[in-house]
């Protein structure tokens, strides 16, 4: 009765849980919120023997009343289907919480509160937060699902046996009992039933969830949202401007990069540190990608530092970096701070460079490797660089002929705002010859536009819609003016190009969590950034960062607290939430199963084998700990198997006892007394099985000993005298005494030798 | 033990949500969907499998009751075992299946399905099922159903177990007024008297020679005075008022004497009295007067009255009736009152001159009360009870009980 009592409790619970469910989906949860704490009030005014329930002409005006109101919305086509459904649904379930009265009821807002999830399951960037709201959800779901059939079966029971008549039906009369018939323990087995369930419950889901089919409506015009599903931030070797989701922050980490003086010093930059990753130059409908240039392969010597590039000879005078990365997973690019002079790693690689635009990556097919040093000269003379420019001349004309190109649209479109610019600052609108520096007062001026709180920063792009006729540059810079790094990156290039100035794009990580215990800096995908460069007038490329610096954290934080580390391991977390929940695709399921396919040549032993060992590698990586780890890791696997050997071991024995004392009534006090005091009469068991006379399980004691006095006279003697202490402290009531303790020791001993004189027959 | 699958609404509701939310999944690419889609999944797998297993490891037996009352509700129990070691079995219900046949429970018998809301790895429970009888008569139960629908009530496993069993059902039992009997069958030689043996009592029974342990006061000092050996008095105790019950089911020419349910009237009548009697107690005999039966002798005790109940439960008023007269001259013999019950019209030809004559055509004096029971409501449970007042019985011959103390009824015409 008390579990069925617990149901209407459980079940306020799971509706509240699918109410924050919803609330956290919704970007103005204010009504949500109310709805909330209406619920929550309803147990105060509804429940107990004075609660208080709607009459039904008022819960069904309210219902017509919220049925009405949804409707209207629907046809104003203000609001998302799901949105709306779930809004019905929400208060639907705030008038059932005043009206509840029967089983019936309740089966009615767990109902409602399954559709409410549904809808707010409709979601494109589910965070962490909302994860986990699930899955409790999912649990407290499952437990009142449990208690309610308990519950609408027992009232089911009450009211049949309070029907109304025996032969007449003049008077009603209740028959027989309407406590509901139940086995001992059942509240503990009812819990473990449910944790069993539920466990079970979650496994099959898991398992459904890995092995359902993804892409399914990739190439069906109007259903493939590919262009939507890199909604996770992360490093790209390209841009794409037409995604209208929203894109959620991954705290998956990328790689830790220590920063030294050649001498081995180490270094913290007090500005955010830019990785270069790749140079976007070309332009085409709302894509960037990289122009092919000429590279160089290298072969990097073992553990020798390998020259790269023209300025390597010339940086010996000047303030060269080292960076020690350590990647976290496989990469084909490499990243650095501008200007990479040398290159250093344990194993030989093979590494492209390309000068024109300094970028470093591995060419395909090869293996990754997951430490490697980048020297790099952050303070190159511009008489060097501009030597050095003139051998690469500006990209081809159809490189830039989209936003440079006076006949296209894109241009025609944002010709005035640059010439706004321009003017507002002050500068000439056109190239003067006495002037050279017009090209970098132009290009900044551009930049401090985009900054100066005209464009919003945002990772939420789910309320833009993408309009095929117009460029989305274009859009975010006289339209939406609402964005991410790539739209100002972008919109800089693109105003820097109708200004007559070649500009490009570059993707790679921006460095700010500096850990002084590590001493190094750690990357996470929320670190990747795009930023701009535009080409001076003596041909050097000059970074710009157009995006608000708002928008980037400081560097240089201070010596982490326990927030930050909290903050810090929820991120790691909302990190592989986003990896290996939200952006679990089709790719990651082939690599999955790929993992559970036998590899060719090898068994599938040997498959799993080397991917345990992959894991393995990449755990030790995580903590830093070098070859040691690996030893750890043993230690550390071993102490949890022998922990959770001793633990089932302990389990079993316990439940062992608890069923040959009759423990499971007892408070737990007791309980622990009693074991205490009877823990002398298993080992009597297990010496008596040991010498070939076994007690049988259904024999008391005294009989047992009875029967060994016609069997085995001998052993009859010490088993009665035990026997009759047991009786005393189980039955009795007697605390034995150390003189009892260690008569029972030397009975046992007795017992012991009884073996050596008469072998069992 | 059979088992089958019901597949109901709820299933289909259930299954056609999870399969629109299996493609709206697909179609979005949306992974808490897809999650979603594998709960539901799994809620599907559970409600197949935990049911499944549940009745595999339970079997029920029916716990044979004594006998059902008419309009009484009966408790039929049923001790459910779990044989299995690890999972518990929660929300059973156990339901009778109808028979089909002629005297199959479901003709007579109204049912509320027991219900066990769990049973331990290994334990035994019983559970209890309500049923109310409308009319007295053999009755067979043939198959049982266990059902169950945990955890999720979407898909329900049953399983039928077959043990036949038969069950009696008495006549609808009334409550009498209050001193009925006793007026009616006050004194002489059917009433009150004393017996034929020694005991405790106010008569004298004989004399004999004083045993240690005899009170003084017993002594007959006169008779002692006399005589050497001391004598005492003993004394004989009251024996019991006698009744002999005679239910007319057939009249003189061999036939039957009314219709079923003025026949069902007097048997119910039959057996109000007989329980009130033994409540007052009477020794009570039944003559059931019509079918070859033997009539249940003169005695008393709650055995006794269960016979004469059973008696009466297992008439047939279809089969072929017989004249009866010799065995009313046999009842005549013995020192009882006999109180002949009439289905309908009285017909004082076939029974002894000085019987009392009661129809159950009209029992306004008879019945204590019109309600048969009333409920009254008392703690988590009821009981029935029987309300004092509201008459609603009658007495036919109301001449011969006014005339008579012993309330003996003459039939018209009878001699003086």
């Amino acid at each position: 009765m008390i579990l069925i009592r617990r149901f209407t409790l459980l079940c306020l619970l799971t509706v509240i849980a699918a109410i924050a469910t919803f609330a956290m989906t919704r970007s103005d949860p204010g009504a949500v919120l109310v709805a909330g704490v209406l619920a929550i009030l309803s147990w105060f005014i509804t429940e107990g023997p004075r609660g208080r329930t709607l009459p039904h002409w008022v819960s069904n005006l309210l219902v017509i009343a919220v049925t009405g109101m949804m409707f209207a919305e629907f046809l104003s086509a203000r609001r998302h289907l799901p949105d709306l459904l779930g809004q019905f649904c929400l208060w639907l379930i705030v008038i059932k919480l005043y009206d509840r009265r029967c089983a019936r009821d309740h089966a009615h807002l767990l109902s409602l509160s399954l559709v409410l999830v549904l809808a707010s399951c409709m979601t494109f960037s589910p965070g962490l937060l909302l994860g986990f709201l699930l899955l409790v959800y999912a649990i407290l779901f499952v437990q009142a699902a449990l208690l309610y059939q308990l519950h609408r079966d027992h009232e089911d029971l009450v009211l049949v046996r309070r029907r109304t008549g025996l032969d007449d039906g003049a008077q009603a009369i209740t028959v027989g009992s309407v406590q509901p018939t139940t086995g001992r323990r059942f509240q503990a087995q009812f819990r473990g039933l449910s944790v069993g369930i539920t466990g079970v419950g979650l496994l099959i889901s898991l398992i459904v969830f890995l092995s359902v089919p993804r892409g399914v409506a990739i190439g069906i015009p109007g259903l493939d949202r590919g262009s939507d599903r890199q909604q996770v931030t992360g490093f790209s070797e390209d841009v794409r401007l037409l995604s209208s989701s929203r894109l959620s922050v991954s705290r998956r980490p990328v790689f830790s990069v220590r920063l030294r003086e050649p001498d081995g010093r180490p270094v913290r930059l007090p500005t955010p540190i830019y990785f270069r990753g790749a140079v976007l130059e070309v332009y085409e409908r709302g894509i960037w990608r990289a122009r092919s240039v000429p590279h160089e392969e290298l072969q990097t010597p073992a553990g020798l530092v390998l020259p790269i590039g023209e300025l390597a000879a010339a940086s010996s005078g000047g303030q060269v970096i080292r960076q020690e990365f350590r990647f976290e997973r496989p990469t084909p690019n490499l990243f650095s701070i501008a200007h990479p002079v040398a290159l250093r790693s344990e194993t030989p690689r093979t590494v492209r460079f390309a000068e024109e635009s300094g970028v470093l990556r591995f060419p395909r097919r090869s293996r990754w490797i997951p430490t490697i040093e980048i020297d790099a000269w952050i303070d190159v003379p511009r008489p060097l660089l501009a030597d050095r420019a003139r051998r690469f001349p500006p990209a081809p004309a159809s490189a830039a002929s989209v936003f440079a190109d006076p006949s296209r649209d894109e241009y025609q479109a944002l010709r005035p705002v640059v010439e706004e610019i321009l003017r507002d600052s002050g500068v000439p609108p056109a190239p003067t010859g006495d002037e050279p520096e017009w090209t970098e007062y132009a290009a900044h001026a551009i930049g401090w536009w985009l900054q100066s709180g005209r464009f919003r920063y945002t990772l939420d792009l789910s309320g833009t819609a993408i309009r095929p006729g117009i460029d989305p540059v274009v859009q975010f810079v006289l339209e939406t003016r609402a964005g991410h790094c790539e739209y100002f990156a972008s919109a800089f290039a693109a105003l820097c190009r109708v200004a007559g100035i070649d500009a490009r794009v570059v993707t790679g990580w921006v460095a700010h969590r500096f850990d002084p215990v590590a001493d190094a800096y750690f990357v996470d995908q929320s670190a990747a950034h795009a930023w701009a460069e535009f080409r001076a007038a003596d041909g050097v490329w000059i970074e710009v960062d157009p995006t608000p610096p708002g928008a980037i954290l400081p560097a240089g934080t201070p010596d982490p607290t326990i927030a930050d580390r909290f903050g810090r391991f929820y991120s790691v977390l909302e990190g592989a939430w986003q990896q290996h929940f939200v952006g679990y695709d089709r790719a990651a399921q082939a690599r999955l199963f790929e993992v559970i396919e036998p590899r060719p040549g090898r068994g599938v032993l040997a498959g799993a084998i080397e991917v345990l060992r992959e894991r393995l590698d990449r755990i030790n990586r995580a903590f830093h700990f070098g070859n040691v780890g690996y030893i750890w890791m043993a230690v550390v696997s071993l102490v949890v198997v022998t922990s959770l050997v001793i633990l089932v071991r302990w389990s079993l024995r316990l439940r062992s006892l608890s069923q040959l004392f009759g423990l499971g009534r007892l408070p737990l006090r007791h309980a622990r007394r009693r074991l205490a005091e009877l823990a002398f009469y298993p080992r009597v068991l297990h010496q008596l099985a040991r010498i070939g006379r076994p007690k049988p399980p259904w024999m008391p004691p005294d009989a047992f000993a009875e029967r060994l006095a016609v069997t085995d006279p001998g052993l009859a003697a010490p088993v009665r005298e035990i026997v009759a202490v047991y009786y005393a402290a189980r039955f009795g009531g007697r605390s034995l005494t150390d003189e009892d303790r260690m008569r029972v020791e030397e009975l046992l001993q007795l017992i012991s030798r009884f073996r050596s004189a008469r072998p069992p027959r | 033990m059979r088992r089958s699958l019901r597949v109901g609404l709820v299933f289909w509701i259930f299954l056609l949500l999870a399969a629109a939310v299996c493609i709206a999944a697909m179609l979005t690419g949306l992974n808490l969907l897809f999650w979603v889609f594998g709960a539901m999944s799994a809620a599907l797998i559970l409600s197949w499998a935990v049911p499944a297993v549940s009745l595999r490891i339970v079997s029920a037996h029916r716990i044979p009751g004594d006998h059902a009352v008419v309009g009484e509700p009966f408790i039929v129990r049923y001790a459910v075992r779990h044989h299995g070691r690890f999972i518990p079995v929660f929300g059973l219900r156990i339901e009778e299946l109808p028979t089909g046949m002629p005297d199959g429970w479901e003709r007579s018998l109204k049912a509320a399905p027991a219900w066990v809301m769990h049973v331990g790895p290994g334990e035994e429970v019983h559970g209890e099922a309500i049923f109310v009888p409308a009319r007295r008569g053999d009755f067979r139960f043939e198959r049982m159903r266990l059902s169950t629908d945990f955890p999720f009530g979407l898909l329900r496993f049953r399983g039928i177990s077959l043990q036949s069993q038969r069950l009696r059902v008495w006549p609808q039992v009334r409550a009498i007024r209050r001193g009925f009997l006793t007026r009616l069958i006050a004194a002489g030689p059917t009433g009150m008297r004393a017996a034929r043996r020694a005991g405790r009592g106010e008569d004298f029974f004989g004399l004999r020679e004083y045993r240690p342990g005899d009170e003084l006061r017993h002594v007959a000092w006169k008779r002692t005075a006399h005589r050497d050996p001391m004598l005492v008095i003993d004394r004989s105790p009251p024996a019991p008022p006698r009744l002999r019950l005679v239910l007319r089911l057939v009249d003189a020419q061999g036939a039957r004497a009314a219709g079923s349910d003025a026949e069902e009237a007097a048997i119910s009548l039959a057996a109000s009295l007989a329980a009130a009697a033994d409540a007052d107690g009477f020794e009570v005999g039944l003559t059931i007067l019509g079918f070859n039966e033997q009539p249940v002798p003169l005695r008393r005790g709650a055995r006794h009255c269960a016979r004469i109940m059973s008696a009466l439960a297992a008439i047939d008023l279809e089969s072929p009736r017989v004249r009866a007269t010799e065995q009313v001259r046999q009842d005549q013999r013995e020192s009882a009152g006999i109180v002949v019950v009439h289905p309908g019209t009285i017909d004082p030809t076939v029974v002894p001159e000085d019987a009392i004559h009661l129809s159950s055509a009209s029992t306004e004096r008879i019945y204590a009360g019109s309600d048969p029971l009333r409920a009254e409501p008392a703690g988590d449970g009821l009981r029935a009870s029987v309300p004092p007042g509201g008459l609603r019985a009658s007495v036919l011959i109301q001449r011969l009980l006014r005339r008579t103390p012993a309330g003996a009824a003459r039939p018209p015409g009878a001699p003086r």
